[in-house]
């Protein structure tokens, strides 16, 4: 045996073959190729762009959820944070779009470090609590700040570009999005495997035994916060060639539970899982043209029937359902 | 100086209103072991259902007791479809996920039924004021504090003199311990669940005059008394109403003396700074969810 | 690391107090290097406390305690298991919605050099880190006979195995001292059997402490025991000495029967 192969072996289940993940990716960029050549309407390749940044956000909440196991309630603040920044950036300051991505991630990451030193100690709906009234606090605040414009928000930005690429145009930022989407869930895949991920797999699994085997779970779980709180404002930034507005609503809860939506409907132990959620709630309420609280009392009734039925996301619902008749043709047989 | 204690009166007035919404976080929490972020909508369903049952010409007065019935039989069959089912014994993070949609679907549900905007509730004390000593005090809140302290020290001695509330208790300090000496805990779980948001149905018509009732009426509420919970202890009703009080005085000083337009972010941050720096409560109770 | 004294543990005066109950009244104990150790004694005699605050789990009250040359009530736990102190726990000893060999990647944290970013590039760093693992899983797999399991789901494993894959976890960062809590608690006799073979293929030149109600394993396992009641030590000697003890005999007897072994 090489030492590759060794060392992959080592992976243990969990890892994947080269060739495998050659296949995957492949096909991956076909079906946004596919996508993005295919679709001639306008609003169904910005809809879908939107689909990818919002999947980014499910993505970061996943890293707290399937990842140390704690409800981030509050996470919208630093999806509201990566919105603001670059709003502020542009009308302001005078900065490019860009660049208030890039404060707005620096930004979330630094305030991550203060909050997750003062909270992260704390666990289970304590931590719950703190964080969505963090958010609360956010909000309250950008209603109240004339930089971020009161309650009417931020809107009027002069160029939405990411270099070369204007995402302005429907076609290029549905590429832009998912091209980062793709690179953040490549990284999140080597992070998951790393000895950082298996040490927040042992803490979420068992944090006692963890700590007895020498890992600092207080220093592991705040990792796991600032490392996902950028991906959060990125998110946050790359929604706003879609909505056009930056308001204090961004900040609102009912974000965060979008997102825990998309996560329960995909699944928490799947990397893929919270996007393969995120485009099934983007998307579905579009073509049946729900109000925005019939949408919320659906999906709200949905995690609550997931929760109760097959807590593991819909694929374990699947499962389920297959075991169920597998056993009544046995049964006939 | 009239005016500190014009703030004064009006802060434990409307703390007496809180520890009303604490009471049934904190029975729910003691024999449950789970936090109701829930508890918001309850109280808003049962300012809804004091509104509904007046515009059917009901007065006031009965509309309370009949909306804490109303409130009671939809945790009922939520208990019976939901709770019981999903939240017992099964981690928090469930828990947590669960009563927060739940609570997510019930204001959703109220905006589409009845709809978003605010609307009046009619109370036959209306604007009264009553003078004490030459500082005013509305009735509404005066009737408040008083239902709402009555409510407590029932409830604390059914809780020290009934079998079923020693049972709750005996529960609450260890559920093994009380299945293993034939006490009915799954009945007396759904029992404390249905005080639990009976008491905040309670509250949300009492407090409904005042504020008139808004789908997300409970948000406010809830987030308060999560923190005259935690200050006072989860689990204990004592330290909820101490709590209460302590918090109805912060924030009406808050609102006198520094700004309205922010006074929703005080009720965030003094969750905050009580998980912060006292999670164990005013009275010293043992850190719960701390390593 | 190890102190000069030839002892691997030396706790001197140790008291805890629990919100005005006082657990452990002042207990002095040496464990000599190597050795094979038993703490014994009826419910509430304070074994657990001694054996938590041993492993730098609980910090005492007062007293010093010194274990393999370092000050563990000073240490935060995660530290003292660093270096080099193993320890058992009774119930949430495996992680059980991972496979074997998952279990003993988590558990080879300490051992690992690597960042995200190393994985990332699959730089050199990373390659050694999982060869040494590699190998190091081939052995504690070996010797903890759970070769063939590997892929199994830890959950789905009978109880003994998975008391089998809590020492193998622990082994995985060569501990210098392995505190076991109650490890044959719930074994049948065959199981108790291969799990005392076990451990005395391990245990080498490593010091074992171990709290235990079964006496038939602690006399077969043991070098040496203390025995201890009401928070204070009561007799230490060789465990056949020591349980024939008039003492030990007679604070047995003295204690109810469910708390007798």
């Amino acid at each position: 045996m090489t030492e590759s192969s060794i060392a992959l072996k080592a992976q243990g289940s969990r890892g994947v073959v080269p060739w495998k993940q050659v296949l995957l990716l492949g096909s991956v960029v076909a079906l946004v190729l596919g996508i993005g050549l295919g679709a001639d309407s306008p609003f169904l390749l910005s809809l879908a762009g939107y689909t990818c940044g919002f999947a980014l956000f499910a993505v970061s909440v996943n890293v707290m959820l399937g990842g140390i196991g704690e409800v981030p309630l509050g996470h919208c603040m630093f999806f509201g944070i990566g919105a603001y920044a670059p709003a502020i950036a542009m009308n302001h300051l005078g900065l490019p779009y860009e660049a208030g991505i890039l404060l707005g991630m620096g930004f979330s990451a630094v305030l991550a470090v203060l909050i997750g030193w003062l909270t992260l100690k704390l666990t289970g709906a304590y931590f719950s609590i703190v964080s969505w009234g963090l958010s609360g606090v956010a909000m309250v605040t950008a209603l109240n700040l004339e930089i971020t414009g009161g309650p009417l928000g931020l809107f009027g930005f002069t160029r939405l570009a990411i270099g070369p690429f204007d995402l302005s145009d429907p076609r290029t930022y549905f590429f832009a999005t998912a091209a980062i989407l793709l690179l953040v869930l490549i990284v999140l895949a080597n992070v998951r495997s790393s000895r950082f991920g298996n040490a927040l797999e042992s803490i979420r699994q068992g944090r006692h035994l963890a700590q007895s085997l020498g890992i600092n779970v207080f220093r592991e779980r705040l990792k796991a916060l600032v490392f996902s709180a950028p991906i959060a404002a990125l998110a946050g930034a790359l929604c706003i060639p879609y909505t056009q507005i930056v308001t204090p609503e961004v900040m609102s809860v009912l974000r965060t539970v979008d997102a825990l939506l998309a996560v329960l409907i995909g699944g928490t132990g799947l990397l893929f899982g919270p996007v393969i959620g995120a485009v099934i709630f983007t998307i579905l309420p579009q073509f049946l043209q729900f109000d925005p609280n019939v949408k919320v009392l659906v999906f709200s009734l949905i995690i609550i029937f997931i929760m109760v039925v097959a807590p593991g996301g819909l694929h374990q619902l699947f499962k389920l359902i297959e075991r169920r008749l597998e056993k009544r043709s046995e049964g006939r047989a | 100086m009239d005016l500190l204690v014009q703030t004064i009166i009006n802060g434990l007035i409307l703390g007496s209103g809180y520890a009303l919404v604490a009471v049934g976080l904190t029975i729910i929490f003691g024999t449950l072991h789970i936090v109701n972020f829930a508890h918001g909508a309850f109280f808003a369903l049962g300012a809804y259902a004091v509104l509904q049952l007046e515009n059917a010409g009901i007065p006031y007065l009965l509309c309370i007791p009949l909306a804490v019935i109303v409130v009671a039989i939809i945790g009922f069959v939520l208990e019976l479809t939901i709770v019981q089912r999903a939240l017992y014994d099964r981690g928090e993070h469930g828990s947590i996920i669960i009563t927060f949609a739940l609570s997510q679907a019930i204001v959703a549900a109220i905006v589409l039924v009845i709809g978003p905007d605010p609307l009046p509730v009619k109370s036959p004390f209306g604007q009264t004021a009553i003078s004490v000593f030459g500082f005013f005090i509305s009735a509404q809140r005066l009737f408040i504090a008083g239902t709402s302290i009555a409510v407590l020290m029932g409830f604390s001695l059914w809780l020290r003199y009934s079998i079923k509330g020693q049972q709750i208790l005996a529960i609450s300090q260890n559920p093994k311990g009380a299945l293993y000496s034939g006490i009915n805990v799954p009945r007396l779980r759904a029992l404390s669940f249905l005080l639990g948001v009976s008491a905040a149905g309670l509250a949300g018509g009492l407090i409904a005059p005042l504020i008139s009732a808004f789908p997300t009426m409970g948000d406010a509420n809830v987030i308060v008394a999560f923190t005259v919970v935690i200050l006072g202890g989860l689990g204990s009703i004592g330290g909820a109403l101490l709590g209460a009080l302590v918090i109805g005085l912060a924030n009406s000083m808050f609102e006198t003396y520094v700004s309205v337009s922010w006074t929703p972010a005080l009720g965030w941050i003094l969750v905050i700074f009580v998980l912060l720096f006292w999670p164990q409560g005013l009275l010293g109770r043992p850190e719960l969810n701390r390593h | 690391m190890s102190s000069s004294s030839g002892y691997a543990v030396e706790a001197v005066d140790v008291k805890k107090t629990y919100g005005g109950v006082s657990a452990l009244k002042g207990v002095d104990i040496r464990i000599p290097q190597g050795s094979i150790y038993g703490l014994i004694g009826p419910n509430g005699a304070g074994k657990s406390t001694l054996f938590d605050i041993l492993c730098g789990i609980t910090k005492p009250t007062s007293g010093t305690v010194n274990v393999m040359g370092m000050d563990v009530a000073a240490l935060p736990a995660y530290e003292v298991a660093r270096r080099g102190v193993g320890r058992t726990f009774q119930r949430t000893a495996i992680f059980g919605h991972s496979t074997v060999y998952e279990n003993l990647l988590y558990a080879s944290y300490g051992r690992m050099r690597h960042s995200a970013v190393h994985r990332l590039l699959r730089l050199p760093v990373w390659r050694e880190d999982m060869n040494t693992f590699a190998d190091k899983a081939r052995d504690v797999l070996a010797v903890c006979g759970l070769t063939e399991l590997r892929d199994q789901l830890a959950s789905a494993l009978a109880y003994g195995i998975q008391r089998r894959l809590a020492v193998a976890i622990m082994l995985m960062n060569d501990p210098k001292i392995i505190f076991l809590d109650e490890p044959v608690a719930g074994m049948n006799e065959v199981e108790t059997a291969d799990f005392i073979q076990l451990l005395r293929a391990i245990s080498g030149r490593r010091t074992i402490v171990i709290v235990e109600h079964d006496m038939a394993a602690i006399g077969a396992l043991c070098d040496e025991v203390m025995v201890m009641v009401d928070g204070r030590q009561l007799v230490t000697d060789a465990p056949e000495r020591a349980l024939k003890h008039p003492d030990v005999v007679a604070a047995y007897l003295g204690a109810s029967d469910d708390e007798l072994v």
